[in-house]
């Protein structure tokens, strides 16, 4: 994983690509991790409070029924 | 009437740019999204000049991604990948998506026949020196001196 202490930035082009895969992939992690939890149960208070969001807003912005059918895998 | 045809080009691209966005697990458009709303148009002219069809792009940019992942330490497959959700408010994007359009519609206007054509957006998004599309097209072996303005459009 990165050792934030031991890692110079020595290209920023390389750096900035990182951040946008890192935030792709963050989003991508989110949306499955509240799909695992709603499997088990979790209510929307639960999963907003886990993120730091209102139970409206992880609803609004998350909730699987607002997505697209067809995914892609990566 | 051009300009007619021109705003439902555009309208049809960023609709286009924001549902490949969502499907690739992005919850807004950026420039890459357009670009492959570009190549899958009927309007074959972004294909013709990019040499590659829009699965091949899409995969141009996965490969990006990961690469980078990768050089983290993070592997790649270990993330699950999930559609973002339908956007339902007013359309929103990354800045990339406004100034690739409008670099494109100016491209329009300075080319003939005149008319907005998917072509324009790719060079247009070419134009970009950093950020995924530049990455992308390296990652797929095209020059993006090649796509300057001038000829294939």
């Amino acid at each position: 994983m990165v050792d934030a202490d031991a890692r110079e930035v020595e290209d920023p082009d390389e750096a900035f690509a990182s951040v946008v895969a890192m935030r792709k992939a963050a989003g991508s992690l989110e949306r499955a991790a509240v799909d695992s939890a709603l499997a088990l149960g979790w209510t929307w208070a639960q999963i907003g409070q886990a993120l730091g969001l209102s139970a409206q807003a992880a609803h609004k912005r998350l909730a699987p029924t607002k997505r697209l059918e067809k995914e892609t895998r990566r | 009437m051009r300009l007619l045809r021109d705003m439902g080009t555009v309208s049809d691209l960023l609709l286009a740019a924001e549902d490949e966005a969502r499907r690739m697990g992005d919850e807004i458009p950026g420039a890459e999204h357009l670009v492959l709303a570009a190549l899958a148009s009927e309007d074959g002219s972004a294909r013709a000049l990019l040499e590659v069809d829009a699965d091949r792009f899409r995969q141009a940019v996965q490969a990006v991604h990961s690469i980078s992942l990768d050089s983290l330490g993070v592997a790649p497959e270990a993330i699950p990948t999930r559609s973002a959700a339908k956007n339902t408010g007013v359309y929103r994007s990354e800045d990339s998506v406004r100034e690739v359009m409008e670099g494109a519609r100016l491209l329009a206007r300075k080319t003939r026949p005149r008319g907005l054509r998917a072509a324009h957006v790719v060079q247009a998004a070419a134009e970009r020196e950093f950020g995924t599309v530049a990455r992308a097209l390296t990652e797929l072996g095209i020059d993006r001196e090649r796509l300057k303005v001038g000829d294939s459009t």
